[in-house]
C-alpha cells in the first residue's frame, strides 16, 4: 500500500486525534516530507498496535469508569 | 428532534474522549514500567532500542492525546507542580518546531502553548535526552492525566454521567472504523 494512502488510513482510524485535528492533519499529509510521513505512520501505527494489544485493558478501565 | 441530535453528537463526542482517557490511562502505565526496568539496568538500556523507541512513540502519542484536552484547562492552572515541571522541559529544548513529529503539531494544536507542545518534543527525540527528561514526564503523565479527568469530569457532568458516557464509549470504541480489519493491518505494514 502506497504511505500516503496507509497515513491516511491512520489518521482516520486514530482514537486518540480527535475529529478537527485529524481533519488538519489530513489536511497537512500532502505537504509532508517522506520522512515526516514516515515517522506519522510509525506512531499512528504504534496506536493501532496498542490499542489492538490491550483492547481488554482499556475496556476495563471503561468498565471501572462505570462503576 | 433537531435537538435530540445535537445533544446524541454531544454525547458522542464526550464518549469519544472517555475512550480516548481510557487508553491514555492505558499507555501512561508502559513507558512507566519500562523506564523503571531500563533505568535498573544499563545492558537491558543498551540492548533495546526499538523498545525504548516504541515507549517514547507511547509517551508521544499520550502528549497527543492530552493536547486534546487542554481546551478543557483554565487559563492559570498551570500553576501547579506538573504544569510547572512540564514548562520548565518544554522551555529547555531547542528548535522544538523543526524536530519530529511534533514539527506539524504547533500547526494541529495552535490553541495548546508552545510549551506543552515542545515537551511532547522532549519525548519524540527522547532516545537523545533519556533518562532524566524522559522519566521525568513520563512519571508525572499521570497527574497531568489527573488533572484532566478533574476538569473533564466537571465539563461532562452536566451533560451525562460517567455511567452513560462510558456505556456510549463503548459503542463508539467498536463502532467507530469506517475501515476493515485488513485495510488497517495493510496499513500499519506500510510503515513496518
Amino acid at each position: 500500500m502506497d504511505k500516503k494512502e496507509a497515513l491516511v488510513i491512520l489518521i482516520k482510524n486514530s482514537i486518540i486525534l480527535g475529529e478537527a485535528t485529524q481533519e488538519k492533519l489530513l489536511n497537512l499529509v500532502d505537504k509532508m516530507t517522506d520522512e515526516e510521513i514516515m515517522e506519522w505512520g510509525k506512531l499512528l501505527a504504534e496506536e493501532q498496535d496498542f490499542v489492538e494489544e490491550n483492547k481488554e485493558e482499556i475496556l476495563a478501565k471503561l468498565e471501572a469508569m462505570e462503576e | 428532534m433537531q435537538e435530540a441530535q445535537e445533544t446524541n453528537f454531544e454525547s458522542r463526542d464526550q464518549a469519544e474522549n472517555i475512550v480516548r482517557f481510557a487508553v491514555v490511562k492505558t499507555l501512561i502505565e508502559k513507558p512507566k514500567l519500562f523506564i523503571d526496568k531500563i533505568l535498573s539496568n544499563e545492558e537491558i538500556k543498551d540492548s533495546m532500542k526499538e523498545m525504548t523507541n516504541i515507549n517514547i512513540r507511547f509517551c508521544a502519542l499520550s502528549v497527543l492525546a492530552l493536547a486534546e484536552f487542554i481546551p478543557f484547562l483554565e487559563k492559570g492552572s498551570d500553576a501547579t507542580k506538573s504544569m510547572k515541571i512540564l514548562k520548565s522541559i518544554g522551555e529547555k529544548v531547542k528548535n522544538a518546531k523543526d524536530k519530529g513529529v511534533f514539527k506539524k503539531t504547533f500547526d494541529l494544536y495552535p490553541n495548546v502553548p508552545n510549551w506543552a507542545m515542545k515537551t511532547g518534543l522532549v519525548l519524540d527525540v527522547g532516545a537523545d535526552v533519556l533518562p532524566p527528561p524522559f522519566s521525568t514526564v513520563a512519571g508525572i503523565l499521570p497527574e497531568l492525566w489527573q488533572i484532566m479527568m478533574d476538569k473533564y469530569n466537571l465539563v461532562a457532568s452536566g451533560v451525562k454521567t460517567i455511567k452513560e458516557l462510558a456505556e456510549i464509549a463503548k459503542e463508539v470504541y467498536f463502532c467507530k472504523s469506517e475501515f476493515t480489519q485488513k485495510q488497517v493491518s495493510d496499513a500499519k505494514l506500510a510503515f513496518k
